[in-house]
């Protein structure tokens, strides 16, 4: 049966056939139905898949605006700087990595340990650390931990200009002074790249690569001279160790520009362990302290009365006596100021006085007679207009307002207010004010920061407000009343070798928790010069000189004299006398 | 045949300027971290300079190896460039001719005040 054997061969054959066909058929179908899910059903997903193994995205963090003084030397830039972090599921012996991390970047083992063992994914043993610690650590090779480059911030000038320029925290953010005042500046915009890279982590050349580049902050030019920063806290550190104060501070003023030329003081800030010498927390008296300014104040008393023109610098103010009494009975049960019982603080006979003399011998009774010629609204107004109880906006955080007692029923309030008390000032107002009477009777909003520069180059100049306080004439003659202080009053110890120069001594009772006057006292002095065509002002607070050293002429005063003439020579002002 | 080999030169040719432009990718690459690790530097250096210049540094150092701030200063007023101030010493004490003052000593004439 050839026939039905080959048929069953060609039947046998044909099935074998069809099943292959069916099976290639068959494993076509499914190639392709797996080539329509990867490249139709599940493409955008698995496509998202393959750039996410090798298209990476990072941040650019933007570089930080670096802060100059005046004559471009560097108060604050950033450098880049290594950390130490750690994986703690890949170290292997906790206690030794903490101990070996701890003795190289000298600081205890046990938070460090603590932190390994926090059960976070990721954690930093060590932050910005100095040059060449970081890789110590690595050369030990301990499992889990690693270093990363992160941008720290560096004062180069250290304590020296600290008060003013701030500092930022450990992730670069500003936190104080300039630093935190110009934070929106300085910090700039981020950027991001995306790029793609090997299966070792490498950027592929050629691959694909989008940047968005970070915009760097602006640079900050500031008004600061860096040598009389330095020269006018020094001289101050001296001040504190002669008169045993507890504080000194100094502000150096450019009379017609507003610009602060040195803001200094002591116990110094460090930057690096954001704790003054006294181990307290950021502070800067110049701006923040609010103090009463005693005597100093008597120029504005003054001046509203010559420019109101109801005295003259030789107006004799008639019968001055050594005490005056505003509430009946008050000099009675003791010599309380505050109560209306006021005196001069040396004893003299009943006399008349020259305005000019009252000034010069600074006598309490003398301007609170010259005050009583002033409407309370007037002194208000004038208060008011040299910037006392009201910010001056200078560009650093935390100013405080200050302000006076304006309480109609407060009936020794303008008595007081006449000679420096119930007021509360900063310095920084005290200088102000006085620079308008170096300035033609113009007030100039004090500011620190000049010029902002962006990455290409351009300046943006900033203009201080300005005001009008007096009349010329008036801070003409108010000049002269200040040049006699110095020349024939109670700052004999202001005067400065080669320039004349004007000023006010002041003495203030500081008041204690309870609200009572004590011994302890607040010296002062502000003085300008050279005092015919006043250039710069220079405002001294010291606070608690102790013994003879306690008073504005014999504690404030020599610190102005050698500021100012620090002032006068480096900003290059011609002798005058 | 001569298709054959305009092709495979053309393919090898593709295949250099591809390796060289990889190459060359590579390179700049190299010295972009160069430049950056440069500007690192650089900036370090900056730093160490303004730490040096800082008159926190060199005020304590100067006063170390004996040099004081002057206990007076005496300006003198060059005759002809500004104008003398009461009690400041006239140019006449040099006895020199103001145009031969300015120009004999730049050093000089540069601390004149005024100037």
């Amino acid at each position: 049966m050839p026939g039905r054997s080959a048929g069953r061969r060609v039947n046998s054959a044909t099935v074998r056939m069809v099943s292959l066909i069916l099976v290639f058929a068959l494993g076509w179908v499914g190639l392709g139905y797996r080539l329509f899910q990867v490249q139709v059903a599940r493409a955008d997903e698995l496509r998202e898949l393959g750039e996410q193994q090798r298209m990476v995205e990072r941040t650019l963090p933007p570089q930080r605006g670096t802060i100059f003084d005046r004559n471009g030397d560097l108060l604050a830039t950033t450098v880049d700087a290594q950390s130490i972090y750690a994986v703690p599921h890949e170290v292997k012996d906790p206690v030794l990595t903490a101990q070996q991390v701890g003795i190289i970047t000298a600081e205890p083992w046990e938070p460090i340990l603590e932190r390994l063992q926090n059960g976070e994914n990721f954690v930093y043993l060590a932050r910005q650390v100095k040059p060449g610690v970081a890789s110590q650590v690595m050369d030990i090779g301990l499992p889990g931990v690693f270093t990363e480059t992160e941008a720290s911030r560096e004062y180069p000038a250290g304590g020296s200009v600290a008060q003013v320029v701030g500092f930022v925290d450990i992730d670069g953010i500003g936190a104080e002074g300039l630093e935190f005042a110009y934070d929106d500046a300085l910090k700039g915009t981020p950027g991001s790249i995306l790029y793609e890279r090997d299966r070792l982590g490498n950027p592929i050349p050629q691959g694909r690569r989008e940047e968005i580049p970070a915009i760097p902050g602006l640079d900050l030019v500031t008004s600061i001279d860096l040598p009389l920063q330095y020269s006018a806290q020094e001289s101050c550190r001296r001040a504190r160790e002669r008169t045993d104060a507890n504080g000194c501070w100094v502000v150096v003023l450019d009379v017609s520009t507003g610009e602060i030329l040195a803001m200094a003081g002591t116990p110094a800030f460090n930057p690096e362990t954001r704790l003054d010498e006294n181990g307290n927390g950021f502070s800067n008296f110049v701006v923040r302290g609010q103090y009463e300014p005693g005597s100093i104040q008597k120029m504005i008393t003054v001046s509203a009365a010559l420019d109101k023109g109801l005295v003259g610098p030789d107006t004799i103010i008639p019968g001055v006596a050594a005490r005056i009494e505003i509430n009946p009975g008050a000099c009675a049960s003791g010599t309380d100021d505050i109560y209306g019982c006021y005196s001069d603080a040396t004893s003299h006979p009943t006399e008349d006085m020259a305005v000019r003399e009252v000034i010069a011998r600074s006598s309490n009774v003398g301007t609170i007679m010259i005050g009583r010629k002033l409407e309370p609204e007037t002194l208000y107004h004038y208060l008011d207009a040299f910037g006392i109880g009201t910010e001056t906006g200078i560009d650093l955080s935390g100013e405080a307002v200050g302000g006076y007692n304006d309480n109609a029923a407060c009936r020794v309030c303008i008595a007081s207010m006449s000679i420096g008390y119930t007021v509360a000032a900063t310095p920084l107002q005290m200088a102000a004010a006085y620079a308008v009477i170096g300035d033609d009777g113009v007030w100039t909003q004090p500011h620190i920061v000049t010029d902002k520069v962006d990455a290409d180059g351009s300046i943006v100049e900033v203009e201080p407000e300005t005001h009008k306080v007096v009349t010329p004439e008036t801070a003409q003659t108010v000049r002269e009343l200040l040049a006699g202080v110095v020349e024939s009053g109670t700052a004999s110890a202001a005067q400065v070798n080669g320039y004349r120069v004007g000023g006010k001594t002041g003495t203030a009772n500081k008041i204690d928790d309870s609200g009572s006057y004590t011994n302890e006292t607040i010296a002062s002095f502000v003085g300008l010069a050279p005092i015919d065509d006043p250039q710069i002002v220079v405002g001294v607070v010291v606070d608690e000189p102790k013994g003879a050293a306690r008073f504005g002429g014999t504690a404030a005063a020599p610190v102005f004299s050698e500021v100012m003439e620090q002032a006068l020579h480096r900003m290059g002002v011609t002798p005058d006398a | 045949m001569a298709l054959v080999i305009v092709l495979a030169v053309a393919m090898f040719g593709l295949a250099f300027s591809r390796t060289a432009l990889d190459r060359s990718a590579l390179e700049l690459s190299r010295f972009e971290s160069a430049i950056a690790e440069a500007g690192v530097v650089n900036e370090q250096l900056e730093l160490e300079v303004a730490r040096k210049e800082s008159p926190v540094r060199v005020a304590p150092l100067a006063k170390g190896l004996g040099l004081v701030i002057p206990d007076e200063r005496r300006p003198i007023a060059v005759e002809g460039v500004v104008e003398a101030p009461r009690g400041v010493e006239r140019a006449s004490t040099f006895d020199i001719p103001v145009e031969d003052a300015t120009t004999a000593d730049p050093q000089l004439a540069a601390s004149q005040p005024g100037d």
